[in-house]
């Protein structure tokens, strides 16, 4: 808890001004709240001594400035209490967004985006927003009020106000305790409630498999066990919390009890006027909600540190990616003949390159060395986890290595900011990414200097210029989650066209060309070597006719590459890269038979 | 850019006549739950009536007259009045609780039954999500309704005319004062929920959108630093920040300003007994009593009323969820058994197709002009043809996910239209190319989630597919995590081919996967294929052409004819469109080998590309 506050104070100090005035308003609020009943006390013994008509008006409207003034106090607490939740909020998720967005690949791997979405969303706007500043400042409000409750009852009558105190540390204690359980109860019943989500995204999505072998009866027996669970959770989590809030809703009302009793006896003894007996029974149901405010705010806490300390540990992680960048002046035309003297690229050697593991323990990547040349397609072949995606993760200099050099031109990788080197590589990632937005926007991709007769030649090259006269609104088409769905194939080309779109020196391809068929893809190579002749192209890929067609074959097992040359050398020298071959061996024959017959 | 709805449907008039015809009939099913409900209710709600009669007696009787025995008798009352008003409030609401479970345990089951019985139509049009949402958060909504108003509301009703006609009686003119404060508050209350409950949708779509766009950005990390969008991504996150702000700050304005004019209610209303009751009791009408009475009915009054705001807005939300549900119970399933189907157990001689057309929509272009061919128990077909071309199409028919406009599909001669799904598709198994596996272990996607199988079948069927091996490097305990990630294409593509095995059907199409498999696994597959050959009737329908060499015949697709038939021998030699397939998959160059004539080909399937229907993903 100490830790959650630590880690929020910066987030109030900059909102300073607001903060005090929240203060301010709070202890206004909290004094001007035990003032009613002190009035009340006054016209009650006042009318039991035949008082007159004036005396009665000028308290009433005493109350009733009371709680105009409340309602002021209060309504400038809350209001500003709830702007200070959401921009946290709002700060929290930006700067955690604007931290994790430029950290490596190795933070990807460790972080799945489940993970960090939930971290950036729920943990953020469900248990971080409310405490960070209601949570807490409600806390501190309500240790005002029942100050200034319990002082004026003292002073007005200190008997009665034990008898008040009495079921104090019952209600503390029971709020506390049911407040954890009662968490703890919605917690599971939240966890069946995803448990049925998630097998409802299974089924519906695998229904032609469900129907295809008539499966329906064993999903609904998944289905019923589930929605079961959810019942019972539902049960034992609403059973607590009707307890919990009609408890609430009570427990002043045992304290009212115990003032009628003990109250009552003293203005039978002479002990108390009835005055003080009507004022406390107003007290004692004054003094229940802010218990409950600090009942939450000991359990919120509890569950909002749990939250911060998961943001925590994102915003802890750092970039492993080692930058010696060469100091540039701030001069423009510097970085102009910066760029223009390093690019375009037209080398990118590796020379012994080695990865570990997160954990040191193996070599993900040992001793690459290789060397592609502008106008050269470098394919990287060799069984899944091999090591090729790895591979190209450094190219694009997503994540870092651990050994040896990566040269770019003849200069150390590191050495150029990055910026500037991706803005020169034209990527597609393995699962090729579709943005929610039209088809234009997701070619595009922000980059809005582009023309019409770019993106065009782009869509041509990668084969994709058939598919969008196929879209309803062409380029206009809205694609993505909630647009018009896209096939496998199209995601792959729409990926190809967006990384050709800015004319990149270098085009990393991670198995670009799967889904495409053979007569596309043959046509995809031929275009885009027309149409870039000098640039460098590396691409892991299973596809024998790319694969055969390559300048340079990199045979990777293992993380290591264990051959490399061209189709024919590899043919003669490696029996790995022949083994991968053979499967096409028979193929080959049943050519070669078919030549013969033409023969 | 990103400014989508949460839904993605737009919002709609709400038919309430339907909805509440649905309310009604599902409140009917559990009417006995909901009259004992009723009867808590009317218990609870009297024990709150007598408190502050208590509190009255006390000052106005038991004091004055100094008895103290009274004193304790009365306390003691008002203690366990506290403590029956908890326990009847307990048994009302759990009573509530556990019959709207009920309920909507068994809607639950009955819509999954009813989108069961929809065809694949349906499911290409609707989003998983969307379904989902009908069937969990929908529900969960219209459940709301049952716990927290349909009954309850009863409780606010009669609460108010009780608490009202016990003020009448005890001080007519101090309750007529009153009068003149309900209209106001319930003019509050219509204009709270009017302005504030768009804004909060608003708000719950903004955290919708929110989500969805982390998502999408976070999974694409990659193509986010490869292409220098890290500033891009940031000024977006700000917008939607400063939105999510917007609207919820907006929304909560109006909470703080509504429920804080409640609590200012409170001492206004206060000031108005004192004042106008006080001077009653200086002139000896009214006792101190009476008058602490009317403070606490106060606020028993004031209750209810402001609860309506609640009750207003989960009628709102739950009729249209109603709305949703009873129009997504409407939709009628596009394919239906005839009404007294056939049922077979297995195929004796085969199947045959008959000059088969088939479109998806009407007036759309046919996807399968003219197909004709047999296929005959224990030989095997492979269906060859470009993306696009109709070799989905055709094995959709067979599963009648779609139904065929002319011609006839006959099994054992007779018409597939007669045979009852659950026959149909028992006999008929469909290993798909892009497989789901469901969450759970290796073994139990094996079985398919069915625990009525037992273990030593899978182990059977492994040992006849060869696939011991390969099982053992993936052991059949290992959990598929969400949507099968932890395994690769060609991996699912294994399981999927053993499932096939396990699942013992006679008739297998195989969906072929079109990309992603390392050549070590797309050996397996290979072998794993030709060992199915030898124990299934198979259709394989073949993206890649290199697990179709052993088939007894090729059917050669395109723009959703037939365009030729044969061995792959045959085919080869001669040298028509698969001859052109095959040559260029299998990694010949194009240019020094086949020459010109090629390329014209080409272009001739490159228009069929063009102009052949997309098929409709399922």
């Amino acid at each position: 808890m100490r830790f959650a506050l630590e880690w929020l104070y910066p987030y109030w100090r900059a909102h300073a001004g607001r903060m005090l005035l929240i203060l301010v308003a709070g202890l206004a609020a909290a004094l001007l709240q035990t003032v009613t009943p002190y009035l009340i006390e006054r016209i009650v013994n006042g009318l039991e001594s035949h008082l007159t008509q004036d005396y009665i008006i000028k308290n009433v409207l005493l109350i009733l400035a009371a709680g105009i003034a409340i309602y002021g106090t209060n309504m400038i607490a809350q209001r500003n209490r709830a702007y200070m939740n959401f921009r946290n909020e709002w700060e929290i998720r930006e700067k955690v967004f604007l931290h994790i967005i430029y950290l490596d690949s190795s933070f990807y791997h460790t972080f799945t985006t489940g993970d960090l979405v939930t971290r950036l969303a729920d943990d953020v706007s469900r248990k971080i927003s409310w405490f960070s500043c209601s949570g807490v400042f409600r806390f501190v409000q309500a240790a005002l009020t029942l100050a200034a409750l319990f002082t004026v009852m003292f002073y007005m009558n200190w008997r009665l106000t034990l008898w008040v105190l009495v079921p104090v540390p019952l209600i503390v204690f029971c709020s506390i305790k049911g407040g954890r359980i009662l968490g703890e109860r919605f917690t599971r019943l939240q966890k069946s409630i995803s448990d049925i989500y998630d097998f409802l995204e299974t089924c519906f999505t695998g229904i032609k498999v469900i129907k295809a072998n008539s499966r329906e009866e064993s999903q609904r027996r998944i289905f019923s066990d589930r929605i079961d669970a959810q019942c019972a959770a539902e049960i034992s989590a609403g059973s607590m919390d009707v307890i919990f809030h009609h408890f609430f809703h009570s427990a002043g009302y045992i304290s009212v009890a115990l003032v009628y009793l003990a109250g009552g006896m003293m203005v039978i003894d002479g002990a108390a006027t009835l005055g003080q007996l009507v004022a406390f029974q107003f007290y004692a149901v004054m003094i229940v909600p802010p218990l409950m405010d600090i009942s939450m705010f000991i359990v919120a806490g509890r569950r909002a540190s749990v939250s911060i300390r998961r943001v925590d540990a994102l915003l802890n992680c750092d970039s492993s990616l080692i930058r010696n960048i060469p100091e540039l002046t701030e001069k423009k035309n510097t970085v102009a003949e910066y760029k223009s003297a390093i690019f375009p690229i037209k080398e990118i050697e590796f020379v012994k390159v080695s990865l570990r593991s997160p954990d040191r323990q193996k070599w993900l990547l040992k001793d690459i060395s290789f060397k592609a040349m502008a106008g050269q397609r470098v394919a990287v072949v060799g069984k899944i986890g091999c090591g090729k995606s790895l591979l190209l993760s450094l190219v694009l200099r997503l994540g870092e290595y651990d050994s040896g050099m990566i040269l770019v031109n003849g200069l150390d990788i590191r050495s150029i900011p990055l910026e500037y080197y991706r803005s020169r590589i034209g990527f597609t990632s393995q699962e090729a990414q579709i943005f929610t937005g039209t088809l234009r926007y997701n070619i595009e991709l922000e980059r809005e200097n582009s023309s019409m007769a770019q993106i065009m030649s782009a869509v041509e090259t990668a084969q994709l210029k058939q598919d969008i006269y196929k879209f309803p609104k062409g380029l206009d088409t809205f694609v993505g989650t909630r647009g018009v769905s896209v096939s496998g194939g199209q995601k792959q080309r729409i990926s190809i066209a967006r990384a050709l779109l800015a004319g990149p020196d270098v085009l990393v391809l991670d198995d670009a060309t799967s889904a495409m068929d053979a007569r596309t893809e043959n046509n995809f190579w031929k275009s885009y070597r027309k149409a870039y002749p000098s640039a460098v192209c590396i691409t892991a890929t299973h596809r024998v006719s790319t694969i055969e067609t390559s300048d340079l074959i990199l045979v990777m097992d293992n993380g290591k590459i264990s051959a490399q040359g061209t189709h024919s050398e590899l043919m003669k020298n490696s029996a790995l890269y022949r083994d991968i071959y053979e499967q096409k061996k028979l193929e080959q024959s049943y050519k070669e038979r078919k030549n013969k017959g033409r023969k | 850019m990103h400014h989508g709805v949460g839904d993605g449907e737009k919002e709609e008039n709400i038919d309430y006549r339907a909805s509440f015809r649905l309310v009604r009939e599902l409140m009917r099913t559990r009417l006995g739950g909901f009259a004992l409900a009723f009867l808590f209710l009317i218990f609870a709600t009297a024990v709150n009536l007598v408190n502050p009669v208590i509190a009255k007696t006390i000052l106005d009787s038991v004091i004055p007259a100094h008895d103290s025995t009274r004193l304790v008798v009365y306390s003691v009352m008002y203690a366990a009045n506290i403590f029956l008003s908890l326990v009847f409030n307990y048994l009302l609401y759990i009573q509530l609780v556990k019959t709207g479970q009920k309920l909507i345990v068994s809607l639950k089951k009955k819509l999954l039954d009813h989108l069961f019985t929809l065809g694949m139509d349906f499911y290409s049009e609707n989003p998983v999500g969307k379904l989902s949402a009908r069937v969990q958060s929908d529900t969960g909504t219209l459940y709301e309704l049952f716990t927290e108003t349909a009954v309850t509301i009863f409780k606010d009703i009669f609460m108010f005319i009780a608490v009202f006609v016990i003020m009448f009686f005890y001080n007519r003119e101090l309750t007529m004062l009153l009068m003149p404060v309900f209209p106001v508050i319930l003019l509050i209350v219509w204009l709270f929920v009017k302005l504030s409950s768009p804004l909060f949708v608003k708000s719950r779509k903004i955290m919708a959108e929110i989500t969805g766009w982390l998502t999408e950005q976070l999974n694409g990390i990659e193509v986010l630093q490869a292409y220098n969008r890290e500033e891009n991504a940031a000024s977006h996150m700000h917008e939607l920040n400063e939105r999510k702000f917007r609207a919820e700050y907006h929304a909560e304005l109006y909470g703080v300003v509504f429920f804080l004019g409640i609590f200012a209610l409170q001492p206004v209303s206060t000031a108005a007994v004192f004042g106008a009751g006080g001077i009653q009791v200086l002139h000896g009408k009214l006792t101190v009593g009476v008058l602490i009475m009317f403070i606490l009915y106060i606020t028993q009054l004031f209750e209810p009323i402001f609860r309506f705001s609640e009750h207003i807005s989960i009628i709102q939300r739950s009729f249209s969820a109603a709305h949703r549900l009873s129009r997504l119970l409407d939709v009628k399933p596009s394919v239906c058994e005839v009404p007294e189907p056939c049922d077979i157990d297995s195929i004796k001689k085969g199947i045959e197709f008959r000059n088969v057309w088939m479109r998806y929509r009407e007036n759309s272009p046919w996807v399968l002009r003219n197909i004709s061919f047999s296929l005959e128990k224990g030989h095997s077909i492979a269906i060859a043809g470009e993306t696009g071309g109709g070799k989905t199409s055709l094995a959709n028919l067979l599963f009648r996910f779609y139904d065929f406009q002319k011609g006839s599909v006959l099994v054992d001669g007779m018409d597939i239209r007669q045979l009852s799904f659950r026959s149909l598709r028992s006999v008929f198994g469909l290993i798909q190319q892009d497989i789901y596996l469901f969450p759970g272990t290796i073994m139990e996607n094996l079985k398919m989630m069915d625990s009525s199988i037992p273990d030593s079948r899978v182990m059977d069927a492994i040992k006849i597919m060869g696939l011991e091996g390969f099982f053992r490097k993936l052991p059949l305990s290992m959990t598929v995590v969400e949507k099968g990630q932890n395994l690769s294409i060609g991996e699912k593509q294994v399981i999927a081919l053993a499932r096939a095995l396990v699942l013992d059907q006679e008739f297998l199409v195989l969906d072929e996967a079109t990309s992603h498999m390392d050549p070590y696994t797309e050996r397996v597959v290979t072998g794993a294929v030709q060992r199915l050959l030898k124990h299934k009737t198979l259709i394989i329908i073949a993206h890649r052409l290199s697990t179709i060499r052993n088939v007894d015949r090729i059917l050669m697709i395109s723009g959703g004819e037939l365009k030729e038939s044969g061995t792959h021998d045959e085919l080869i030699a001669a040298g028509g469109l698969y001859a052109d397939y095959y040559r260029l998959q299998s990694g010949m160059s194009v240019k020094t080998e086949i020459g010109g004539n090629i390329e014209e080909n080409i272009n001739i399937s490159g228009e069929n590309m063009a102009g052949g229907t997309d098929e409709i993903r399922a």
